[in-house]
């Protein structure tokens, strides 16, 4: 008799230990997935500064093939963001950075812009490739580090190819320089 | 220089209070709950853990403060397997703020102080403050602020108070220095050490009281931090901005005991500790 009571008192005392106890620590999978997150948000915001610098090209280029490069790189770069977009929709995740709006390392800042806007021909191309070349450097360190840390596979799988067409890009615009 | 005397003062005090009054040693205490810690500079890098996580080189620059080892790949156990550089050398916590540069030459800050408080809520509330949980990351501040009103963090100069605070750069008298106060959120939601936006899982008292969403009280913890830079701030910028876009990051990693004998001394039973968490 006495040793079920003390069983029950057990059981009873077990049961009101939970309740007690703070709620576990359990990380929500925006917080698991956090760099796959920031790899999103920031190709998302670097691609969106390129196409300032993209939009510029075609009335101000002397070469040609950059004016091809860029409306390629504008059309994919367009379709990477919708993915880029629908992946964090889907995780749940901000579509903006706490830096949206900065100058991000690879980004042409508001100056460089500027400047672009106001060359043309020869210089304008200068100014172009090395500006392109940031970009698509930082886009691919980014992709490679994602590579290596990311944890979904849709996600991985889109930077697999954001990495192998930005090494591609920076290919051609190496290429470019040979005469 | 300045603190000399008045150290002088304390330990005269508290030398004529152990001979006079030796019954009541504790006499001479403040009533005012905090405790610091003071971190400088440690290392520079254009890493964010806590945003950018395993990302190097995807954030702007850093000016790092406490943990030696804070890079993009940091966790809990690298910032504890590593050391610090603040006074207490035992608060091995990361801290970074976005670096300060004038006339795009980074300035390295004079001093950052951490003070951990218990002002902000009621009494009864500061009676129960709680550690902040081990692991816990908050981002403060609005580094996407795009006017001065979007801001929380407040610029002003360090000895020249008439010099009214601003949320951007304010021009500050030759021979005083620059400073910036940003206070972080002190009501934890119980259940996160972080959240996809990295602040949502903290939130600022309201009425002097945590909501019920974020039913923890922990201590407010309020970065102060000075440059010795002063005049036309026109040259002045944050890597993340203009003055606006102040924002602060910590990566809580205190050891429990440290952080606990802290909170429990100095925060709830009130009384202003130095960095070695005993009354002042």
């Amino acid at each position: 008799m006495w040793t079920r009571i003390a069983a029950l008192l057990c059981v009873l005392a077990a049961c009101s230990t939970p309740s007690k106890a703070p709620p576990p620590a359990a990380p929500s999978p925006a917080v698991v997935a956090g760099t796959d997150i920031a790899w999103a948000q920031l190709t998302l915001a670097l691609n969106e500064r390129a196409f300032q610098i993209l939009s510029l090209v075609p009335d101000r280029a002397a070469d040609p093939r950059l004016v091809t490069l860029a409306a390629e790189l504008t059309s994919s770069h367009t379709n990477e963001n919708v993915q880029l977009n629908a992946l964090l929709r889907r995780i749940g995740a901000p579509v903006e950075n706490p830096h949206t709006g900065h100058d991000m390392p690879g980004m042409a800042t508001a100056g460089e812009v500027a400047s672009m806007s106001a060359a043309r021909g020869v210089a304008f191309d200068q100014l172009f490739v090395e500006s392109l070349g940031k970009h698509l450097t930082q886009c691919e360190n980014l992709a490679q580090s994602m590579l290596q840390a990311g944890k979904l596979p849709d996600a991985l799988a889109l930077a697999a190819a954001i990495e192998s067409a930005r090494r591609q890009a920076l290919t051609r615009l190496a290429a470019r320089g040979a005469p | 220089m300045k603190r000399a005397p008045l150290r002088i003062t304390v330990a005269a005090l508290m030398f004529a209070t152990s001979t006079i009054v030796t019954a009541s040693p504790a006499v001479a205490i403040i009533k005012v709950a905090e405790f610091p810690a003071e971190c400088p500079l440690s290392h520079r890098l254009p890493d964010d853990p806590i945003v950018f996580p395993n990302l190097p080189g995807g954030s702007h620059m850093h000016d790092f403060m406490g943990n030696r080892s804070t890079n993009a790949f940091s966790t809990l156990s690298s910032l504890q397997a590593a050391t610090s550089n603040c006074n207490p050398s035992i608060d091995i916590s990361s801290y970074w703020i976005p670096t300060l540069y004038n006339n795009n030459v980074a300035v390295a800050p004079s001093s950052a102080t951490f003070y951990y408080l218990g002002e902000g809520v009621r009494a009864d509330i500061t009676a129960r403050i709680q550690p902040f949980p081990l692991g816990l990351r908050i981002v403060a501040g609005n580094a996407a602020a795009t006017g001065p009103t979007g801001s929380r963090a407040r610029w002003s100069c360090l000895h020249a108070g008439q010099v009214p605070p601003s949320g951007n750069f304010v021009t500050c008298p030759a021979g005083t220095r620059l400073e910036s106060y940003l206070d972080f959120p002190q009501c934890w939601n119980g259940r996160d050490l972080d959240s996809p936006d990295h602040k949502s899982h903290m939130a600022y008292p309201v009425n002097a009281a945590c909501p019920s969403t974020h039913p923890v009280p922990v201590p407010k913890l309020r970065q102060v931090v000075r440059w010795p830079v002063s005049g036309d701030p026109s040259g002045f910028r944050l890597a993340s901005g203009n003055g606006y876009s102040m924002h602060g990051d910590f990566f809580n990693a205190w050891p429990v005991a440290a952080l606990a004998q802290r909170v429990r001394d100095c925060i709830n039973a009130i009384v202003k500790c130095g960095a070695n968490g005993q009354p002042i």
